[in-house]
């Protein structure tokens, strides 16, 4: 059997790059309350306008990431004003937001595959720079997913405890109608909320598309993923989604090194199953919805 | 004098009516598959512009009365068989298609007897063996797995000496099985050992597990069997970022611009595709060029049907899928201004090939194989 080191590494690695969408997941269902598939439309609109920027302006990398970075963010408030408000407005049931989230990615995904084209393009041609790391070689892409994930763990946590737009937010998921009596503006709220999802979410699409190249459904994997780590790890603190992340990114590559590629789907979501055996609240705790209900 | 006026009428009506359907008569639409799945949406696209240069050549031949052919795409999704049914359905019933080019083992495979219960000429861009088993109309146009498999060991053989121990790197359905288990045989029948081999689900986006788990078996070469184009640059640079300087392997769905486009293929890397000879015309090399090889198949099949549709009219016969795969297979040889076929009448085609590399963002020929040579 071959040297373990060498899928350990490359399993954190993965595990720290899902752990960026499960924290946007994670956010947009301890504040708004939904669990927004939506943001899969936020990742490939994120990926393809970097590609666009890329391919009709000819920028450099740099820049057309940055194009990317910035259409996150508005991408997620454009969904949030357009679709999901009035919906929220109206508290709608929970199943109907995860179905018109869930219409959003799907209808997101088949109009670019429609408009543009289903085809994979790659934003580099040529070996990524890298290291050698105990047997095996990350290249920049990856130590850079793996340190922003951790970065922006340690952003979210200064934000929601150090500015009072934080504590805002914080309040209107604790309850709404008394944030609202308190004068806060909760339409804004959300809106910061889904800016920041979208910013987490751009961050996690853009290195994750400079490696494995931008198509419509690019954002299907890590998107579900995200979600099973957040289930995983449980809601209780935004660490844990992190854990989760990483916990399953090691099975996915574990399961390999155990046994063959053909087992990690297996082995990856029969861990989700026991784990949600053992612990419906998930492995650390706090799966509570925080968003009110009529 | 009324009287006279209205026979008139309607004879004249008659007539239009008459001109009309001789007239669609005349049009024979033909279903050319189009995928939203990435890798095959490459191929799909040059296929189509391949075909859309045969049919605007053989529409302006035909003049204001002859056959003229019109292309009708069908969506085969994400190579998914039930998406095809519809597709299949929607195409043979509304659009009356009578010959479609498509791919996809399970696709073929499990849509064979509508393609024959539907009286449709298949011909067939998969390269899975018994693709050709699942329909009698059912003709292959694409190289078969064991050909892709023997010309590309042949040539490692002779080029490539040093290389003695291979892994393949397959999508997990028939078809990348299929491919693993040829090249297995193929490639041992030249001395080369499978010493390792490791599946992916269809458009993965990281191939960093299954490559280090190849690796370890310390391959010389690694065949890749994705479904399409996508996959290849991300397999070849998981490959080569984790320290792979061997040499790397592939066939027809290497031949697509994004391939062309990776400077990580530039050396140690050939894959076997369809040769577009110097002579062929000029729109299909600048078709090539910029959509990869399938743009020559695209252009092929839409002639072979074009030629095939006008000699049954000619001859006043119907221009049905058993007419047209019944006349492709008493013909057998048939040369288009591209490449010379045999169609067996097994629904086997023994067609020409080549070995190509990548230089300049283009596909640049290596060695050429006739239809001879492979037979």
């Amino acid at each position: 059997m071959s040297s373990l080191l060498p899928y350990l590494i490359n399993g954190i690695s993965l595990g720290l790059s899902i752990s960026l969408v499960a924290l946007a997941l994670a956010l947009i269902w301890r504040t708004v309350g939904m669990i927004d598939f939506g943001l899969g439309a936020v990742y490939l609109l994120a990926a393809y306008a970097a590609l666009m920027a890329k391919t009709w302006f000819g920028l450099p990398y740099v820049a057309f990431m940055a194009i990317g970075l910035v259409a996150g963010p508005i991408a997620a408030v454009a969904i949030y004003g357009g679709v999901y408000r009035t919906f929220i407005r109206r508290d709608a049931a929970l199943f109907v937001l995860v179905l018109v989230s869930l219409c959003v990615h799907i209808a997101t995904q088949h109009g670019l595959a429609a408009l543009l084209s289903a085809q994979k393009f790659y934003l580099l041609d040529d070996i990524i720079p890298g290291w050698e790391i105990g047997g095996t070689r990350l290249n920049a892409v990856q130590v850079a997913k793996m340190f922003l994930s951790l970065a922006i763990l340690a952003g979210l946590s200064l934000f929601f405890l150090k500015t009072s737009t934080g504590q805002a937010i914080m309040a209107v998921a604790d309850n709404k109608r008394l944030a609202q009596c308190m004068g806060i503006d909760v339409n804004r709220c959300y809106r910061i909320i889904y800016a920041i999802a979208g910013f987490i979410v751009a961050v996690a699409a853009l290195p994750e598309v400079t490696e494995s190249g931008v198509d419509p459904y690019v954002a299907t994997t890590p998107l579900f993923l995200g979600l099973a780590a957040i289930i995983v790890g449980g809601l209780s603190a935004f660490q844990y989604p992190v854990l989760g992340a990483v916990l399953l990114g090691l099975c996915f590559h574990l399961a390999v090194w155990a046994f063959s590629s053909q087992w990690q789907d297996i082995v990856a979501y029969t861990f989700v199953i026991l784990v949600l055996l053992a612990r419906p609240q998930g492995l650390f705790g706090g799966m509570r919805l925080v968003r009110e209900r009529p | 004098m009324i009287r006279g006026f209205g026979t008139t009428l309607l004879a004249c009506a008659a007539t239009f009516c008459g001109v009309l359907s001789a007239d669609a008569q005349q049009t024979i639409p033909i279903g050319i598959c189009q995928s939203t799945a990435q890798g095959p949406a490459k191929f799909a696209t040059a296929l189509w512009k391949g075909a859309e240069i045969a049919i605007n050549e053989i529409n302006k031949e035909a003049g204001p009365n002859g056959v003229k052919l019109e292309p009708v795409p069908i969506d085969v999704g994400n190579n998914d068989p039930a998406q095809a049914r519809l597709s299949f359905n929607k195409a043979f019933q509304v659009n009356k298609i009578k010959s479609l080019v498509c791919w996809g083992t399970n696709v073929m495979v499990q849509n064979g007897p509508l393609i024959d219960e539907n009286d449709a000429a298949a011909f067939t861009m998969s390269s899975g063996l018994n693709v050709v088993k699942s329909a009698k109309l059912a003709q292959q146009l694409e190289a078969t797995t064991d050909l892709q498999c023997r010309i590309a060991a042949k040539q490692v053989k002779e080029k490539y000496p040093q290389v003695k121990r291979l892994a393949v790197l397959y999508v997990n359905y028939e078809f990348g099985i299929e491919m693993r288990d040829q090249c297995g045989i193929e490639f041992g029948k030249v001395g080369i050992e499978l010493v390792a081999s490791e599946a992916h689900a269809n458009a993965p986006t990281d191939l960093r597990a299954q490559m280090t788990k190849l690796l370890a078996a310390k391959p010389d070469a690694i065949y890749l069997a994705p479904i399409g184009g996508g996959t290849i640059p991300l397999g070849i640079r998981a490959g080569r970022e984790l320290g792979f300087k061997g040499l790397f392997v592939t066939y027809t769905s290497g031949d697509t611009p994004d391939v062309y486009n990776l400077k990580l293929a530039e050396s140690n890397f050939f894959f076997v595709s369809h040769d577009v000879p110097a002579e062929a015309p000029k729109a299909v090399a600048q078709a090539v060029a910029s959509y990869g090889g399938y743009a020559g198949a695209g252009y092929d099949y839409a002639w072979v049907i074009g030629n095939i549709a006008r000699e049954l009219v000619a001859e006043g016969k119907p221009v049905t899928g058993s007419a047209i795969i019944g006349r492709v297979r008493e013909k057998g040889n048939i040369k288009t201004p591209v490449n010379g076929y045999r169609f067996k009448s097994d629904g086997y085609t023994v067609r020409p090939l080549a070995i190509f590399g990548v230089a300049n963002g283009g596909r640049k020929l290596e060695r050429p194989f006739t239809a001879q040579e492979l037979e």
